[in-house]
This record gives C-alpha cells, sequence and structure tokens, in this order.
C-alpha cells in the first residue's frame, strides 16, 4: 500500500476516518499533529503497558513471549500453565486481548509460505498484516475476494473476530479460511480444516483467542483485480432510496450516516479492467470533501451550538468521487484518527430500518457526536460465532475519538441493535455476555464443547472472556 | 532495580557503533513504524534523518523509549507495534535514528 499517497490523498483523508476528518478537531490522531502530550499508560516498576491501538484497553503483561517457530511454541505451551492471550495489531476495541501474565506475538509467523496456484488457496502465517499480505498477493497476481477497509490487522486477528469489508454477496474473512493450524493449551498441534477436525474448523474460524493459538491459516483467494470506487453526497431520504438497489447492484457497498445531518456519503465499488483502471488513475477526479469537512470540523469546534446547521449545509457542497486503482490499494484506508467503535450487525432485511432508527435517535436525544456512523452489508456463512452465521446481515459501527466519552452513546446504540437481534463484533465495544450470545448464535454450545475440549484450564481465558465463557455454566 | 540495570544495559549497548541491524527490527518497521516515520505524517520525525532525530535524542533515549511506550503527540501508544517488546522499541529508535536505511 502506498501509504504516503494514502495520506495525502484527499479521497483517503475523507475515508481514513470514514468522512472523518472531521477528528482533526479532536487531536484525535493515529499519527497525525496533535497536542504534545504523553496520553497513553506508564510503565510501573519497570514494566511495560500493554494497550491497544485506541489506548481503551490496557494490561501490564508480567511475561512477553515471541515464540520463533512452531517447536518454539509447542514448548512454550507444554512447559508452561499460566494464562497466555495472544496479541495481533492490537486493533479490538474489547477486552480480548488484556493480560497481566502472558502476552503472546505472533510476529514471527509472517508471510505468506504456501500458494496453491490451481486452486488459488495461500496459506499465510497467522501474524500477518492484512496489508502486507494484499502487497504479497498481488505480486503473485491474486487477490483477497473481498477485504475490511482497515487492513493492519493482523491475520489471525480479523480471522478470530470475523473481521469483514462489505458486499452482500462476499462472507467475512473467516468465511473463506479453508484451513488451518491450531495449537492447543497442552501443546498439540492439529491441522483443521472441512475434511479435518471438523468441528474444530468450524469453531476456530471465528475463535476469539479462546481455543488456542494459531500458527498459520489458509484461504481461497482469486485473480486480481482492479475496482473503481465512486462516493457521492446525497439527501437523506433520496440515499435511502437508492440503497437497496445499490446493495445488489453493485459488488460492493457502503454508507456513512452524519449525525444531525440531512445528507448521507454512499460509496460503492466495483470491478474495472486493467486498462480503464490505468486510464483513469491519474485523474484527479475528485470533489471538495476533505476541505468541506475540515472547516466543518473547526466551526463546530469553534462553535458547537451550530452543530445541527453546520452538519446539514456543509455537506451539500461535496461533491462526486472516483478513484481507480488494484484491489488492495482501493480496499485499504490508514486510520490516522484514532477512535473507539461498537459494531452490531443485525438482519440485513432490517438494516435501513435500523440504520433510520440510530440516525434519529442521534438527533432527538440531540447525542453530542460528529462520527459518521458506518453502514455495510455482508453475506451469510457458516462460521458458529460468525456475526453473519446463517444470516445475511447489516453492520452498523458507531464510533467516538479516543480521547472523548463513548459509553453513553454507544449505550443508546446499543438498545437500538439489541431490539434488531443485533450481533456484536466480537471485536468491538459491547457489553453482552454469555446469557445472551447463548440466545443469538445457535452453536453456542456447540462452540463451549470444543472450546473445553481444547482448553480445560481455561489457559486462554481472561478477564473478558470469563463474562464469555463462565467457569460455571 | 534489575529491570532498570538491563534497560540501561539496553540503552547502552544500542548506541555502539558496532551495533548490528537485526532483519526483524527492519520488519518490524516496515510494518509498524514506516506508516507515519516514513513520510514524517503529523510531524513524526522522519526514519534515518539524523537531523530530524537529533533534537529528539537530545533528551535522552530513556525518554524517547517512555514515549513511545505511552504514546506521544499523535503517535498511539507503543507506536503502531502493539506487540512490541521494550527491547523492540529501543532497536527501533535506534534504527530510525540512523543515517539511513540499512
Amino acid at each position: 500500500m502506498d501509504i504516503k499517497s494514502l495520506k495525502f490523498s484527499r479521497r483517503h483523508a475523507l475515508k481514513a476516518t470514514g468522512v472523518g476528518i472531521i477528528a482533526g478537531m479532536a487531536g484525535s490522531s493515529g499519527c497525525s499533529s496533535a497536542p504534545e502530550k504523553a496520553a497513553g499508560p506508564q510503565s510501573i516498576d519497570g514494566i511495560m503497558p500493554w494497550s491497544n491501538w485506541s489506548g481503551n484497553q490496557v494490561s501490564y503483561p508480567a511475561e512477553r513471549a515471541r515464540p520463533r517457530n512452531i517447536d518454539a511454541l509447542t514448548k512454550l505451551l507444554k512447559e508452561s500453565d499460566g494464562k497466555i492471550r495472544a496479541v495481533g495489531a492490537g486493533h479490538s476495541f474489547s477486552g480480548l486481548v488484556p493480560t497481566n501474565e502472558t502476552l503472546l506475538s505472533m510476529a514471527r509467523f509472517r508471510g505468506i509460505s504456501n500458494i496453491n496456484t490451481e486452486t488459488k488457496e495461500v496459506t499465510a502465517g497467522a501474524g500477518t498484516r492484512l496489508a502486507a499480505l494484499g502487497d504479497e498477493l498481488w505480486e503473485n497476481k491474486l487477490g483477497m475476494i473481498n477485504m475490511p477497509d482497515i487492513n493492519t490487522q493482523a491475520l489471525a486477528g480479523a480471522i478470530a473476530t470475523s473481521t469483514h469489508g462489505t458486499g452482500q454477496q462476499f462472507g467475512s474473512l473467516s468465511s473463506y479460511v479453508t484451513g488451518l493450524t491450531l495449537v492447543t493449551a497442552s501443546g498439540e498441534v492439529m491441522k483443521c480444516s472441512a475434511t479435518e477436525n471438523k468441528d474444530v474448523f468450524d469453531a476456530a474460524r471465528c475463535n476469539i483467542g479462546s481455543l488456542g493459538i494459531i500458527t498459520d491459516i489458509t484461504m481461497q483467494m482469486r485473480d486480481s483485480y482492479y475496482l473503481k470506487e465512486r462516493s457521492e453526497m446525497l439527501p437523506i431520504e433520496e440515499a435511502f432510496e437508492k440503497m437497496e438497489k445499490l446493495r445488489l447492484e453493485k459488488r460492493h457497498f457502503e454508507a456513512y450516516g452524519l449525525p444531525h445531518a440531512n445528507h448521507m456519503l454512499l460509496i460503492e465499488f466495483e470491478e474495472v479492467s486493467k486498462e480503464e483502471s490505468d486510464a483513469k488513475q491519474g485523474e484527479a477526479v475528485s470533489g471538495d470533501a476533505y476541505e468541506t469537512f475540515r472547516t466543518l470540523a473547526d466551526v463546530i469546534d469553534m462553535m458547537p451550538f451550530l452543530r445541527g446547521a453546520v452538519m446539514s449545509i456543509a455537506p451539500r457542497t461535496v461533491g462526486v468521487e472516483e478513484r481507480y486503482g488494484q484491489w488492495n490499494h482501493i480496499f485499504g484506508n490508514v486510520r490516522d484518527m484514532r477512535f473507539n467503535e461498537m459494531e452490531y450487525t443485525v438482519p440485513a432485511e432490517d438494516g435501513l430500518a435500523c440504520f433510520r432508527e440510530v440516525l434519529n435517535t442521534i438527533k432527538e436525544k440531540d447525542i453530542d457526536i460528529i462520527f459518521p456512523i458506518e453502514y455495510r452489508y455482508v453475506g451469510e456463512d457458516d462460521v458458529w460465532l460468525s456475526q453473519f452465521y446463517q444470516r445475511a446481515g447489516a453492520s452498523i459501527s458507531v464510533h467516538n475519538f479516543h480521547d472523548k466519552p463513548y459509553m453513553p452513546y454507544f449505550a443508546e446504540m446499543e438498545a437500538i441493535f439489541d431490539r434488531y437481534q443485533g450481533r456484536p463484533h466480537w471485536g468491538k465495544v459491547h457489553t453482552k455476555t454469555e446469557q445472551e450470545f447463548a440466545a443469538l448464535y445457535p452453536q453456542w454450545e456447540a462452540f463451549k464443547e470444543v472450546r473445553e475440549r481444547l482448553d480445560p484450564n481455561r489457559r486462554f481465558i481472561n478477564e473478558h472472556l470469563e463474562t464469555i465463557f463462565s467457569a460455571t455454566s | 532495580m534489575r529491570r532498570k540495570l538491563i534497560l540501561v544495559a539496553l540503552l547502552s549497548f544500542a548506541s555502539l557503533s558496532s551495533w548490528a541491524i537485526d532483519p526483524f527490527t527492519v520488519e518490524l518497521y516496515q510494518t509498524s513504524c514506516n506508516i507515519c516515520h516514513g513520510a514524517g505524517v503529523g510531524d513524526a520525525p522522519i526514519a534515518f534523518d539524523a537531523e530530524a532525530w537529533a533534537e529528539r535524542l537530545s533528551k535522552g533515549k530513556e525518554t524517547l523509549l517512555a514515549n513511545a511506550i505511552s504514546g506521544f503527540k499523535g503517535m498511539p501508544p507503543l507506536g503502531m507495534c502493539s506487540d512490541c517488546t521494550k527491547e523492540d522499541l529501543v532497536d527501533l529508535i535506534d534504527y530510525m535514528s540512523a543515517d539511513k536505511a540499512q
């Protein structure tokens, strides 16, 4: 990925935080200019803290392990008996990683180890970052069938949480896994696929880091391809009218609803030929979204009482934007503004009603938020704990800047999602516990049986997972 | 005390001219640091620009390490390397503050 061009492209700057150049006002950057302050946790008695990307999860691991290979990993598991949590890129907002015992890095398990040119299945190390995987695949004339718009995650972390992109005909990344290697709490190495250890495979494709340590993952890929991305700001009712059509007709489609506004940004993606992409790539077919929202953010920062008026008027000036390029460059975005996020997936057929209720509630309750709400479609799959298990979904994501309170806002939204039988993204903020998950997931008990069989001493259960897989149930 | 001694030893060792760059450090840089330090995004000191790093280094490496751990200005805690160890961060600071990519 060309990070530099991403950073300075207006189109990307817009998408980088989901129309979130607004965030410029908040000093909430990931690597952008911000007030000079040490915002995060400090070392205590020489113990280095661990923190996730947004900073809402912190722990003080007594040990940090980074095995060099699978032999070292099995030795570590066999010769120790304490709690272990694996960490990837630290992009989960829920408490999946924190531990005060052993934090395990899979950074030595990176890169593509095998390509089956006939089936287009690719095996990569658990610690491979999605962006790097995209680059390697491109070099081999291959492409991921779909990809999230954040691509800094580690592959195993993305799979563990059923991370997804958008497109009603595509499942989450977990649904494209065709095989994996899992090392259990006792150090046993298990190869898993649809024909080998099938129950573990169905559980491990979205495992929340609770089954063991995954060392490599095989995924179905396809030939490389080019994409055209087109975004357009529309009046909200016109946007709602078009969304169902776009869902069905476009390869990928997503929307950003602007809080307190009467407009919505619609983004669609279509596959194009190399020739079309090459011909159009150099053209600056860009509107003025970046400038519009930076101005908007500054004005709201100075005069918050004008929020409603500004959010309604400013989007009208945003024009159509288009860009072309190779698949991994169009999908991937750098999120250089830090935020916390909640995401729930509701049944696809209820998506628009739920999305409308979210936007209306923000207005009616005058919730102090300007971060756009992301709306995506994802196809159903057969992965036991995937949010899309036997249910095509509409995923709705709400955010707030990393240094602003987020729970009161998220609580209001979670109440709406609950009314639509929403399933939370495992890696994002939620307050669901075991009883609720049992009602949301038909294969809950089957997953628990596999989990308890592979990890009887609960080595992979941290404080957060105790609320999901309690010891007494 | 033991941890402090280890840290001092690490910082001292890293400053020796004979320090050899671990390929793994280069990989960590490419994976986590280049995203901001490659282009100087948000006033991040550009990697391998010794002049840009001189001012930072004058604060002392312990300060730079503490900033990397806790986050500083626009940099999130641990930079973008959630699974880095203290030793990794020291290596990365030395790598990026060197004259040019090796």
